[in-house]
């Protein structure tokens, strides 16, 4: 036998030496690069994110649009102290309930606050609710869905703690957990990643689910690679794509949430200010003073379809089969 | 499908049970003795004693929720601690007002929504179906309270903005709820009716010379209501859920109304009377909506008897 691998072995090498000899080194770098390039025309490469989010922006006008205004809004909110002379909890009972001007661009609200500056530091309450619980509720969502689509012993256990997050209206749930835990921005946070967290996780295990029968998640436990590994380095990537949407699509959601509490009084406290705030503020002014109602809801208004319309155009390229 | 159907109802019962639990514990901690909401702080002792000893109030949390559980399903919900009323009737008198609200906005937004919807897909990327889009999409952008209001300011003095005493007072709550239901209606009808049309069967159809109308409403209409109907269903359990803003909002006391109250009153009894009420018709709608769906799509009910 030995030997019979032997002859195999020394006529394999000859017939590579004789290769070796007919070709020359430039001939068959040029054949190596021809295969390649076979092999690339012949299986396309998918495109990466970035081609992804390139494509959107030429193809959807609408969501490169709405990225460029949340992109400002983040600037405008984020740097407010540079950008306005006014202080927003300063009271002026002069100037109350004054009508758009140059100098109050919005006009002032019923203590003669500047309505635009308090916009402007409201958007920053409302744009952390939006942001810091969908993070929370979503990296929540992110191991619950892959433990419960990956250990299939945990999975009736998760799925009807979801089922029962799901069951509840969520403003009503919200509104209860605020009612036992006080009413702060913290709080808040709390809330709204207690509700969260049930959509994403359903989400995620049912791609868990699809992706552990791939082979190369097989291959991963073949080669003995852990379980949590597997989930986190080899299941978790391939799932980002639906979550970034996910997580766009999200933040709207918790913005309204957010407005909604502090609606019926159980969300931001005066005197900070949020959009939904001022909004509730400006009910007993609303038909006098209508600039109190209007401009804070259209800064609502403008977030949250951006979000929207930046979240569909996400999902129309990274991930056409995913529903909300 | 009766299998599909049992087995769903008997998946029901330790959601319900787990949402009662869950609302149980979390009311439970809050601080504050339930007798000094209910009578003040000057009682006499003996009053305590004999409300602690009738309302189980000293025995330990599990032997409280067992005994919640079990009023719960005699329809006992218990006496608030504010109205001095049974929360069941209260509950039941605020109910028809929420129904009477839900079933207008329902209506409202199939009767906008669905054809907004077909007139978007069929004319798709036009300016008529920008036009409903962006509609659609502020109903779904906005806050109620916020559209309320505006809507508030815009009838003032020409429809009755706030109350529940006539017919007349539904029309703006339910304008604001079925903005709301309408936009995502109309966006389902849309997208799911695009990806309907590009099915085999519409080329076919098309190729065979059906007219162009009769083949929206024959062929692709039939499948790309599906999804739509449950969405509706779903709806339709949210808004029977108290429409908490809207009602807040236009002063109508209904069942969302009731659950503000008792949070502004802490009103144990009545929060969590009305809570599990909700989430009670939130879980029926849910099954309404599956077991739609499984009449209406042959090929769930073949993959759920399994």
């Amino acid at each position: 036998m030995a030997t019979f691998e032997q002859a195999a072995s020394l006529a394999a090498r000859l017939a590579v030496d004789s290769i070796k000899d007919q070709f020359s080194p430039e001939e068959r770098l040029e054949a190596i690069k021809k295969a390649e390039e076979d092999e690339l025309n012949y299986m396309p490469r998918p495109d990466t994110l970035r081609e992804k989010l390139r494509s959107m922006c030429r193809e959807n006008k609408v969501a490169a649009a709405s990225a460029v205004v949340l992109a400002v809004m983040a600037f405008i909110i984020v740097f407010a102290d540079k950008l306005t002379s006014y202080d927003p909890n300063m009271v002026n009972l002069m100037e109350r309930l004054l009508p758009p001007s140059r100098a109050h661009w919005c006009g002032t609200d019923d203590l003669g606050r500047d309505i635009f500056t308090r916009i402007l530091y409201g958007g920053r309450v409302s744009l952390l609710v939006g942001v810091i619980p969908t993070s929370i509720s979503m990296m929540i969502g992110i191991v619950m869905g892959m433990v419960s689509g990956y250990i299939r012993q945990l999975d009736a256990v998760i799925m009807r703690l979801a089922d029962i997050v799901l069951a509840f209206p969520s403003i009503v749930l919200a509104m209860v957990v605020m009612y036992t835990l006080g009413a702060t921005t913290t709080n808040i946070f709390i809330a709204l990643s207690m509700i969260g967290w049930a959509g994403t996780a359903r989400i995620v295990r049912s791609q868990t689910l699809s992706l552990r029968e791939q082979e190369f998640v097989e291959a991963a436990r073949g080669m003995g690679v852990k379980k949590w590994t597997i989930m986190f380095r080899h299941i978790l990537p391939n799932c980002l794509p639906s979550l970034i949407v996910l997580f766009t699509l999200n933040i709207p959601d918790a913005i309204l949430s957010e407005a909604n509490l502090s609606f019926l009084g159980v969300g931001t406290q005066p005197p900070d200010s949020s959009w939904g705030l001022m909004v509730s503020q400006a009910r007993t002014y609303a038909v006098s003073s209508p600039w109190m109602l209007i401009f804070p809801s259209l800064a609502i208004l403008i977030m949250v379809l951006a979000l929207n319309f930046l979240g569909d155009g996400l999902r129309d390229v990274i991930d056409p089969h995913m529903k909300k | 499908m009766l299998k599909y159907i049992t087995k769903r109802i008997l998946v029901t019962i330790p959601v319900l049970i787990g949402v009662v639990f869950l609302i149980f514990v979390m009311l439970s901690v809050v601080p504050g003795d339930p007798l000094t909401v209910m009578m003040g702080e000057k009682v006499k002792v003996d009053v305590i004693e004999r409300l602690t000893k009738s309302m189980h109030l000293d025995d330990p949390w599990y032997v409280q929720f067992a005994w919640y559980l079990w009023n719960a399903l005699h329809g006992d919900f218990g006496t608030s601690y504010k109205l001095m009323r049974s929360v069941s009737s209260l509950i039941a008198n605020a109910f028809p007002k929420t129904l009477m609200l839900a079933v207008t906005a329902a209506a409202l937004s199939w009767v906008i929504g669905i054809p907004a919807g077909i007139i978007s897909a069929v004319k798709k990327n036009s300016l008529v179906d920008h036009l409903f889009m962006g509609f659609a999409l502020c109903g779904v952008s906005l806050p109620a309270f916020s559209v309320g209001m505006l809507l508030q300011n815009i009838f003032n003095g020409i429809l009755p903005v706030s109350g529940f005493a006539s017919p007349m007072h539904l029309i703006l709550p339910a304008l604001v709820l079925g903005w709301n239901a309408a936009g995502t209606i109309a966006r389902l009808t849309r997208s799911s009716l695009l990806e309907v049309l590009e099915d085999d069967y519409i080329r076919t159809a098309r190729a065979k010379g059906v007219a162009p109308l009769s083949m929206i409403i024959n062929h692709a209409l039939k499948n790309s209501l599906l999804p739509v109907i449950t969405m509706m269903a779903i709806q339709i359990s949210s808004l029977l859920s108290g429409a908490v803003i809207t009602e807040t909002l236009f002063s109508i006391p209904g069942i969302g109304r009731l659950a503000v109250d008792a949070i502004n009153g802490r009103d144990m009894p009545l929060l969590q009377g009305t809570v599990i009420f909700t989430t009670v018709v939130i879980i029926g709608g849910n099954l309404a909506a599956d077991i739609l769906y499984c009449v209406a799509d042959p090929r769930i009910r073949v993959e759920g008897g399994k």
